[in-house]
């Protein structure tokens, strides 16, 4: 859905499109990326597969070292992106197939169709409230329910209804009481052709799926949950009223994080460290000590590793704080007639002995992965991955956001696990870059 | 709705292209049946998610999500939490 009034395809009357760059990813780097360019006078076409830009960011708690509201620092920038005269924003759409034409790129844009009509809806949620039917909420991963017409989650950007139309039982109540008749079921999919000048690449990570660990029981003990749903839990647009158990609503007092789920493991084929989960795992104990000051918090922990600035501070500060910290490989876990959870693992600090230990709300620290679509962008002309499945950095100390084809530059964890001022910086390199590039192509 | 309105809607176009699935259907009736029971039950007065479950005869976990999502759509609001400090009391919003 295009979120600008400048080049918006609806106002064009053919469908191509010609842009300075094209942004995949509407996330914090893409973000970046895209005001860095736009001020500096080049023309920016966004792509967002997703409903709303603002990525993952948007959905925290806050963010670590610093306890900064997440959605405070993303919300002005998601609106500074917005708003900018050289930036057009398509959301729900979905780029194919980037070859080259001449000194540029070309590739197409598919946007589906939201079924409801941008330059009308307003963003009041009549249509949410006549919708009857409920599906998991996937901007909640699953906490709660969503309607099948809706707004899709507080802070989005553009706010405007969607229908899922594969949920929906086309009662036709959204469209009967939506006051601005926005809703317009005969929209179909609109194909764009794009001329471009750079691409740059800021798809963001996959988390892992935390059911491929199977010892673990998510999915299947309902208080086993991962590390976003206790950030959406930990939030102030969270799903729940307090931090509550899924089985029961009941408030837990004794909860357990488990470190490198899907991390560092090669049994589930990533053996790399994701780089976060230890600081945003120390980050949620401490906001858990803050919202529940009665209850216990353990992390089980491999290693770790607090590399950044004031990283370790922060660790030192989760310890005095009270955050009980083991040294053991968490090897099974099992549920209680109660819903609490028993905790089988190895204890490095006393012999590696087998030791049990019981909670009643366990969080799994899932790792990140990297994101699948990239390659499917490159059909004509692959773009080169690590060994990792990341877009390989071809010159990663003199270029870092250089990929194998040239005007093609990569930001963010597009290129491998990192935090968030580490993906605004590597957004900047890949703006500098590919504005670079496209002088040099003058 | 004017009969003018009704004959323009647009849905009755994707009714011609879409059949809707058992499973959606299913889904909605769940939630419509959810929904009035919860919110009958809670005319009687703020109730917590046990004693609802132990009203409805359902899973926990499946009177949790349900009455989480009602909180969400603001069909239900939140009571007091108890004096043992595990378990929020839900109510029909005061009017």
């Amino acid at each position: 859905m295009m979120n600008n009034n400048m080049n918006s395809p609806e106002q064009i009357s053919t469908n191509k499109l010609e842009y300075d760059v094209l942004v995949i990813g509407g996330g914090i780097a893409g973000q970046e990326a895209s005001l860095n360019l736009a001020n500096n006078g080049f023309k920016v076409l966004m792509v967002e597969k997703d409903l709303s830009i603002g990525g993952k960011m948007i959905h925290l708690s806050k963010v670590f070292p610093t306890l900064d509201c997440s959605a405070c620092i993303a919300t002005p920038k998601i609106s500074e992106t917005a708003r900018n005269p050289n930036i057009t924003i398509m959301t729900y759409s979905e780029v194919e197939d980037i070859k080259r034409n001449g000194n540029g790129l070309k590739a197409m844009v598919i946007e589906k169709p939201r079924y409801v009509k941008a330059d009308l809806c307003t963003g009041c949620p009549i249509c949410e409230e006549k919708c009857p039917v409920v599906v998991e909420d996937e901007y909640n991963y699953g906490l709660t329910g969503r309607k099948a017409a809706f707004i899709p989650f507080d802070l989005a950007s553009p706010r405007i209804a969607a229908i899922d139309i594969e949920n929906c039982t086309l009662c036709g109540a959204c469209e009967r009481a939506c006051p601005p008749n926005a809703i317009d079921f005969s929209m179909e999919k609109k194909e764009f052709e794009l001329s471009v000048k750079s691409v740059i690449i800021a798809t963001g990570f996959e988390l892992f799926p935390a059911e491929k660990k199977k010892e673990y029981g998510f999915g299947q003990f309902k208080n086993v949950i991962h590390s976003m749903q206790m950030d959406r839990l930990l939030a102030p647009t969270r799903p729940f009223n307090n931090v509550l158990r899924p089985s029961d609503g009941r408030m837990p007092d004794n909860i357990a994080y488990v470190l490198c789920t899907g991390s560092r493991d090669l049994s589930v084929g990533n053996p790399i460290c994701s780089q976060i989960c230890c600081m945003y795992s120390i980050k949620q104990a401490q906001l858990l000590l803050g919202a529940l000051p009665m209850t216990d918090v353990t992390i089980y922990y491999i290693d770790i590793r607090a590399f950044g600035k004031g990283f370790d501070e922060f660790y030192e500060q989760g310890k005095s704080m009270g955050v009980e910290f083991i040294k053991g490989k968490i090897a099974k876990i099992e549920e209680k007639e109660n819903g609490n959870l028993t905790l089988k693992y190895e204890d490095f600090e006393n012999g590696g002995k087998t030791v049990e230990a019981d909670h009643d709300l366990v969080v799994l620290s899932v790792g990140i992965l990297p994101n699948k679509d990239v390659s499917g962008f490159f059909k004509s002309e692959p773009i080169a991955l690590d060994i990792h499945q990341y877009v390989k950095q071809e010159d990663e100390l003199m270029s870092p956001a250089k990929t194998s084809i040239e005007g093609v530059f990569v930001a963010g964890t597009s290129s491998g696990p990192m935090d968030i001022p580490d993906s605004i910086l590597s957004a900047g390199a890949a703006s500098a870059e590919a504005a670079a590039f496209i002088r040099s192509l003058k | 709705m004017t009969e003018e309105k009704k004959k323009q809607l647009t849905v009755t176009l994707m009714k011609e292209k879409r059949t809707v699935p058992d499973e959606v259907k299913e889904k909605s009736k769940k939630f419509v049946r959810m929904r009035k029971a919860i919110k009958a039950s809670l005319k009687e007065g703020p109730k917590s998610i046990p004693q609802l479950v132990e009203e409805m005869k359902l899973p926990t976990d499946v009177v949790t999500y349900y009455v989480m999502s009602l909180r969400k759509f603001g069909d239900i609001a939140v009571g007091e939490l108890d004096e043992d400090d595990e378990y929020y009391s839900y109510e029909l919003p005061k009017k």
